[in-house]
């Protein structure tokens, strides 16, 4: 094993004991559970009302969750998931031991990183089995609503993926924001700041170029007929986070630690 | 004469326009407990950060174990465990889990955090959250953290702060037994000389930024030695003070009655008391005096006036 893959591997796993009995886990999975369960309840109560006889009820279902997700849910619960992972470090005063280890100093910022991302990814992975099982319990406790006629696992993963990858640049930009600065207000200020921008700036023609706006973009094309996998915001989005992270990695190496 | 463990030439640190620390020449032999001394403010948390590779130094050299640090950090710290300020604990978790993180990061046996938690005695307390923990106790797991990779060179930054007499008595205790037993070179930081006089075999006098004092305990207890004084109660100061000066002492007038006289030892005072008796001077009162270490140490590091006692002091201490 390389030295590189042996200090990503002793440092994520501490970094995932350092979760345990905090928020952060739960808050991964509760957070996409939360939004698919209370779907799952309108749907249940009233969507007899809004679901046409007959007519296919997976996209309805599909975007009554992934369009509120994108657009509002996603900003906010990246800055929070950054800012508690981070500010438990920052409440303990544990960079500057972090710093005095026998690793390198690129290693700290990485597992923290690789942490977090771990998290985000399993946030989604919840929010897409929730989507599947939601869909496929509604089709067995309301047959009315006709979900067990469709099959849409293939459209439902491609639509997961691309908010995943459409909000990667959200997450290591609220990242960076959050293991640079000690205050949890500051963050998670800024991030509910970004996301409100582009609420209120959401009919500028060019807000598709504002990373804010790019899960959006990315779960919108679910709609679309024949759209290819990838959406110029995920190429954003991923390419962006890559020279975050990379500048992130450089920066965070060479800095005193006072 | 074989290398200091730590050796620092000429290290200066600036932050901003502060010159906090200038041209430090600190030499650390191996073995011994160096205890690192200055008031708040003088900057020796900021020496440890360097030490440690935490800060960049302006100007000036860094060697561990022979070795430069900027080019060898890794290796160099591999060989070193660390307390900064306070302890780095995550109180969430319990003890045990906290040296299960950093077991984990330095990748060490899981036999090592039995051996630790009982080298600071924390084993019935182990699975308990540190947020329930006292001061003291989180001062112990910070330096069972410190141990974990059972490093040569332990550098702790004030490792007594804040706890209380017999916490204080408890870390010394621990200390020298890490250095007498365990062979450690222990390199401590504290703003308080009494706190650590009895522990340590080597002292550094940190002053705004400048070594003021560095050797040997002896060396510091010599220099405390080589000032005393005899302060004399006379009825007739300014005829006490003639018969002194013409005998070739220093002599100052302190009050209305009362002359000080430095001497070299206390066998000078009964001399000096008899040259007195023999010229006409009623002497009510004689008290010798010397500096103690504190009081050394507060000249080293403080303009104000050296202050004296009226006895032998012992040193303040809680064992």
């Amino acid at each position: 094993m390389s030295t590189f893959h042996l200090y990503l591997r002793r440092g994520v796993s501490a970094e995932v004991l350092k979760l345990k009995h905090t928020w952060a886990l739960w808050l991964s999975l509760l957070a996409p559970l939360s939004i698919v369960s209370m779907t799952f309840l309108v749907f249940f109560f009233k969507g007899h009302l809004f679901l046409k006889p007959g007519s296919n009820p997976w996209f309805t279902w599909a975007m009554n969750n992934i369009s509120p997700t994108a657009q509002l849910l996603v900003p906010l619960f990246l800055a929070l998931l950054t800012a508690l992972v981070n500010g438990t470090e920052h409440q303990s005063g544990g960079w500057k031991q972090l710093y005095a280890l026998p690793v390198p100093r690129w290693s700290v910022f990485l597992n923290k990183y690789l942490l977090l991302l771990g998290l985000v990814v399993l946030s989604y992975a919840t929010f897409w089995l929730g989507l599947l099982v939601g869909g496929y319990l509604l089709g067995l406790v309301r047959p009315g609503l006709g979900f067990q006629d469709y099959h849409h696992v293939q459209g439902i993963s491609l639509g997961t993926f691309r908010v995943l990858v459409g909000s990667l640049f959200i997450f290591t930009l609220q990242f960076c924001l959050s293991f640079q600065f000690r205050s949890i207000a500051l963050s998670m200020g800024l991030g509910i700041l970004f996301t409100m921008a582009f609420l209120i700036g959401s009919r500028w023609e060019h807000i598709g170029f504002y990373p804010y706006s790019w899960p959006y973009f990315s779960a919108a094309v679910f709609q679309a007929k024949n759209a290819s996998v990838f959406v110029p915001q995920m190429w954003y989005s991923l390419l962006g986070s890559l020279v975050l992270l990379v500048l992130g990695v450089w920066t965070s190496s060479r800095k005193d630690i006072q | 004469m074989k290398e200091p463990l730590i050796s620092t030439h000429q290290l200066t640190y600036r932050y901003g326009p502060r010159e906090i620390l200038q041209g430090l020449d600190l030499q650390i032999p191996q073995g011994c407990i160096y205890g690192f001394l200055g008031p708040n403010g003088a900057g020796k948390t900021t020496t440890i950060r360097l030490l440690l590779g935490l800060l960049t130094p302006t100007s000036g050299s860094i060697r561990l174990f022979g070795r430069e640090l900027r080019e060898q950090r890794i290796p160099i710290l591999q060989r070193v465990g660390a307390l900064i300020e306070t302890p780095s604990l995550y109180r969430h978790l319990s003890g045990h889990d906290n040296l299960e993180v950093m077991r984990r990061m330095l990748g060490v046996e899981k036999k090592r955090i039995a051996e630790v938690l009982q080298i600071v005695r924390l084993q019935p307390d182990a699975h308990r959250p540190v947020k329930h923990y006292s001061l003291g106790m989180c001062q112990r797991l910070g330096i069972a953290l410190a141990l974990l990779s059972d490093p040569e060179l332990l550098i702790l930054d004030e490792p007594t702060n804040g706890l209380d007499p017999s916490g204080i008595r408890e870390m010394r205790e621990l200390l020298k037994d890490l250095n007498q037993e365990h062979g450690k070179t222990i390199f401590l930081s504290s703003h308080l000389l009494s706190e650590i006089e009895k522990t340590v075999s080597h002292v550094g006098i940190l002053h705004q930024g400048q070594l003021a004092f560095q050797g040997s305990v002896q060396e510091l207890q010599q220099a405390t030695l080589s000032a005393a004084y005899v302060e004399v109660e006379v009825d007739n100061p300014l005829m006490a003070k003639e018969i002194l000066l013409t005998n070739g002492y220093s002599v100052e007038k302190l009050g209305q009655n009362v002359i000080r006289v430095t001497v070299q030892d206390k066998e000078e005072a009964a001399v000096l008391n008899q040259c007195l008796v023999l010229g006409g001077v009623a002497v009510s009162g004689l008290a010798f005096s010397t500096q103690s270490l504190e009081d050394v140490f507060l000249s080293l590091t403080d303009a104000a006036p050296m202050k004296t006692q009226t006895s032998i002091p012992e040193p303040i201490s809680f064992a």
